[in-house]
């Protein structure tokens, strides 16, 4: 701009362009003004027009093409969707388990909140669950943001609200809730509370849980609600019966490997985990292991007829005890005579069972175990999973002694698991909480004969054996009792006894497995004082059976049909032909 | 000439920021509905969730036993025993030569095929725990 304010030289202001001549002609210092403020003009309008074309610009943008509210329908569809953090938990029906409902938190900002003593006694009033001590602490901590009470009921929300404290406020919340209290807990587990899954499905699916948040996707478990009440009913009931410390119960469908119902009582409320005391979070299905006793009597028959090593005609002496180093081993139903296979099982002999495993020989029996996923975890979708215990080192004695279920621990849910393999054909499948939509693949432990031959015998354990208070009219229930004694120190303690029953039904074609476990049972007059399987398990089972099989949609069996009874025949040597059906 | 163009100019300008207002207004109002809409559903669908969890805790199958058992004798429920349990198969075939258990006014009908409860003897007998 200087050199405009220097004169110009006088021939380019006489030489002007006729076209552009303007109107008034001035010289001199006159005319330089006017070319200034002119050019001023200029560039000003300039600038104007710049900031008006930016202007139109900005609104035909906005207007027409939308401008950046294009998004509000993208809006519009993510809350549409549930709003939650966790997506629901159903059982195999549909029915809710496990869900988040919006609850309000209270929290305080200290620097605002005047006269903290004050405050304190205002919201002790109408909180009295809170520490009086902490609160005042908190208050005057001078801290921007502290939480006072997390989850409050909207009766509570009320009168805090209705007290008009300044500095209090809330924040929307989401809690974990679980509307079936205890039935369920140790399969679903808890939360904590910022809905971090710490126990049981809750925990194994946190991730998944979070990711399917707000999709209208749940979580289905193969649990059926109405198996797992009723199971949990009659152990409840078999639980105050025979004064029983504890006791757990599994249902599962020996065909899928899905488990409908699974107990362990004493349970706890997942609402309130946090206050639960003693050993109720104990999932004595999946992390407790035990020596199981007798059941496993299942195990040695069917792998002796599976090596072929004996059938149904063979048997063994039982007269004599055995005396291994420090043990004796002698049967707890003594017959003192010859058994057959059959009557080995239906009257429990240990030391039929015991010469039985010998026959098959250790290695063979270790292999058998483990096909049976005896000596590894479960892989169910639980975080509770109990390692089996075994005998280390596995010598002829642990043959023995696993023979008839000791010395070998391991979980109810593992039992029940390998149990379904001896029947449903000779398939084992893993044991799962989940839903499935079709068959999971299976691996063959037994051939199809020996899975229908132990179906025959288990049978003959409930009409003629030791199961006999398991059986349910028109049901075709069969099973094997279990009763050991607990592990004292280095010794087993005769008074302290786990008593279970395995039982499957119907027995002809069978669908589902039923495990019941009685944690110390006492005996009653009504047992005679026993508290062993027979008189305190079998029964419990039988009732389940008979609860969970029209639940289940099992169609009546009637005994005394001719292909029935063919299909449970079992020939004892020197007593016939048993009907096991009746 | 020069008149008539700045006469339709400022016509169509009067035209289109009248029509733009219009526009923009009634696509305020359309927003507000759009919010007040979303606002209810995401309330409705809170309330559904609130009550789906209301239902799952009244309908717990502790508290439905309970109540069935308060009520039995008024509603004459019981729990099902393995008979009552039938399939298609059971049922007695449709075009069935139906023989009257009676003659007279008051016969009834009876099935060629007796399901299973009637086989076993049961009828009339009260189904409840099989024990």
């Amino acid at each position: 701009m200087t050199d405009r304010l220097a004169p110009p030289p006088l021939s380019e202001a006489m030489a002007v362009d006729p076209h552009t001549q303007p109107t008034v002609q001035l010289v001199g210092m006159h005319e330089h003004s006017m070319r200034v403020g002119r050019s001023r003009l200029i560039i000003i309008g300039m600038l104007f027009a710049a900031c008006f074309a930016l202007i139109a610009g900005r609104l035909v943008e906005l207007s027409v093409l939308g401008g950046d509210r294009g998004n509000r329908f993208d809006r519009l569809a993510v809350s549409g969707a549930a709003p939650s953090e966790r997506a629901d938990i159903v059982d195999r029906n549909g029915l809710l388990l496990a869900t988040n409902l919006p609850t309000a938190s209270l929290y305080a900002n200290a620097r605002v909140v005047p006269e903290p003593a004050h405050v304190v006694e205002q919201l002790m009033r109408v909180l009295p669950g809170l520490n009086r001590s902490e609160l005042l602490a908190k208050l005057t901590s001078r801290n921007g943001f502290v939480w006072l009470k997390r989850n409050l009921s909207p009766q509570e929300q009320y009168d805090v609200n209705s007290l008009g404290i300044p500095g209090l406020g809330f924040q929307q919340e989401q809690r974990r809730v679980y509307p079936h209290g205890r039935l369920v807990s140790h399969v679903l587990g808890y939360t904590d509370v910022d809905n971090n899954g710490i126990a049981g499905i809750e925990n194994y699916f946190d991730a998944e849980l979070k990711r399917r948040a707000g999709s209208a996707e749940p979580i289905e478990l193969s649990l059926d609600l109405r198996v797992q009440h009723a199971v949990r009913d009659e152990l409840r009931r078999a639980m105050r019966t025979f004064s029983a410390h504890g006791a757990a119960g599994v249902v599962m469908d020996v065909d899928t490997g899905e488990v409908l119902a699974m107990v362990s009582l004493p349970d706890f409320d997942s609402n309130h985990a946090g206050s639960v005391v003693g050993d109720a979070r104990f999932n004595r299905v999946s992390l407790g292991v035990y020596e199981l006793g007798s059941v496993f009597k299942i195990f040695t028959i069917a792998m002796a007829l599976d090596a072929g090593t004996v059938d149904f005609r063979s048997g063994y002496d039982a007269t004599k005890p055995i005396r291994v180093s420090r043990f004796i081993i002698n049967d707890d139903h003594p017959k003192n005579r010859w058994l057959s296979v059959p009557e080995i099982f239906m009257f429990s002999s240990n030391i039929g069972a015991v010469k039985m495993a010998l026959d098959v020989g250790t290695d063979a029996q270790r292999a058998f175990m483990r096909r049976l996923g005896m000596f590894r975890q479960p892989a169910v979708e639980l975080p509770e999973i109990g390692t089996p215990l075994g005998p280390q080192p596995w010598r002829e004695v642990s043959t023995m002694t696993v023979a008839f279920g000791h010395g070998l621990a391991v979980s109810p849910l593992q039992l029940t698991a390998g149990v379904g393999a001896m029947i449903n054909g000779g398939l084992y499948r893993r044991p799962t909480l989940i839903k499935q939509q079709e068959s999971p693949a299976a691996t063959r432990v037994i051939s199809a004969r020996t899975s229908d031959r132990m179906r025959r015998l288990m049978r003959l354990a409930v009409t003629e054996g030791t199961g006999r208070q398991a059986d349910v009219p028109y049901t075709l229930v069969g099973g094997k009792t279990g009763t050991a004694e607990k592990a004292r120190g280095r010794r087993y303690d005769r008074n302290a006894l786990l008593s279970s029953f395995v039982a499957a039904f119907p027995m002809h074609a069978p669908r589902y497995v039923v495990y019941v476990l009685l944690d110390e049972p006492r005996g009653t007059a009504k047992t005679h004082g026993f508290a062993s399987a027979g008189w305190t398990a079998a029964p419990t089972a039988g009732h389940v059976i008979a609860r969970i099989g029209p639940i289940l949609g099992v169609a009546p069996v009637d005994p005394a049909q001719p292909e029935i009874r063919e299909a449970m025949k079992v020939a004892i040597p020197g007593q016939g032909a048993k009907y096991a059906s009746f | 000439m020069k008149r008539r163009v700045v006469i339709i100019a400022l016509a169509v300008v009067g035209l289109l920021s009248t029509g733009l207002y219009l526009l923009e207004y009634e696509v305020k109002q359309m927003e507000r509905q759009l919010a007040r809409l979303d606002h209810g559903l995401r309330q409705d669908r809170q309330a559904i969730q609130v009550l789906r969890a209301e239902w799952s805790y009244l309908t717990t199958p502790y508290r439905l036993q309970k109540l069935a058992a308060k009520h039995r004798r008024a509603m004459d429920l019981s729990p099902i025993s393995p008979v009552q349990i039938a399939g298609f198969a059971d049922l007695p075939q449709r075009p069935v030569p139906i023989a009257l258990a009676q003659s007279g006014d008051d016969a009834w009908p009876v099935p060629a095929v007796k399901p299973m409860y009637l086989r076993l003897g049961l009828a009339g007998r009260k189904p409840g725990r099989a024990e």
